[in-house]
């Protein structure tokens, strides 16, 4: 089955792909704490207004 | 009797006392930037002005701007120095622009592999950067700019793959 075996072959490369670029930027969630802060001084700053 | 086996050396005497003189002066100015860089965050929690890596900017600047120091600037991490001083301060403001300023021009001009980002951590503050709505757009921009040149040579990777 060429197909399947195509495909099988593609996810993985994907998947060494997805690893290496995981290593470089993170899950995206390093800073998370400090955007969720900007959020939240936002807020306060757009009340205070 | 002269050794005939003996490899020829690739420097010219001198030039390893150099090299190992740069690598000796950026090591200690990482050393510097890492208790720059912990003690503005100190001083923010205590609500102190944070001003330590400013005063070390223009010697920071400098070397990182040297051309003829990017080899021992990525081998001996020194990104990594310079993820520590982009990254947000504990109540979550950015450092001085300045700073991010300088620091971004300096990522720019050096010839960053995939190695280089994976040991110093910096793709992770660039993507933050890319991400904050508090970055200047000119900055935004150059974070989007290096994030996409760094992904490119790992998604190019099998360009002749097909389905």
């Amino acid at each position: 089955n060429g197909r399947a075996m195509n495909q099988l072959a593609h996810s993985s490369i994907d998947n060494d792909k997805l690893g290496e670029l995981y290593e470089i930027f993170g899950d995206g969630e390093e800073y998370d704490w400090a955007l969720q802060l900007e959020e939240e001084n936002e807020v306060e700053t757009e009340e205070n207004a | 009797a002269k050794s005939i086996t003996k490899k020829p050396s690739k420097r010219r005497a001198g030039e390893v006392d150099l090299e190992q003189m740069q690598d000796e002066a950026i090591a200690h100015l990482k050393i510097l930037m890492r208790e720059a860089a912990y003690n503005d965050s100190e001083n923010v929690k205590a609500g102190k002005p944070s001003t330590e890596k400013l005063l070390l900017l223009p010697q920071v600047r400098d070397t990182l701007m040297r051309a003829n120091l990017s080899d021992s600037i990525l081998d001996n991490n020194m990104l990594e120095s310079v993820r520590l001083w982009l990254e947000p301060l504990p109540d979550g403001s950015l450092p001085a622009y300045e700073i991010q300023k300088s620091m971004f021009q300096a990522v720019q001009q050096l010839p960053i592999k995939t190695i280089h980002l994976r040991e110093s951590g910096l793709g992770k503050v660039v993507l933050f950067y890319q991400k904050s709505k508090k970055v200047d757009p000119s900055l935004k921009r150059a974070a989007e700019k290096m994030i996409g040149d760094w992904t490119r040579p790992i998604m190019g990777r099998s360009d002749n793959y097909k389905d």
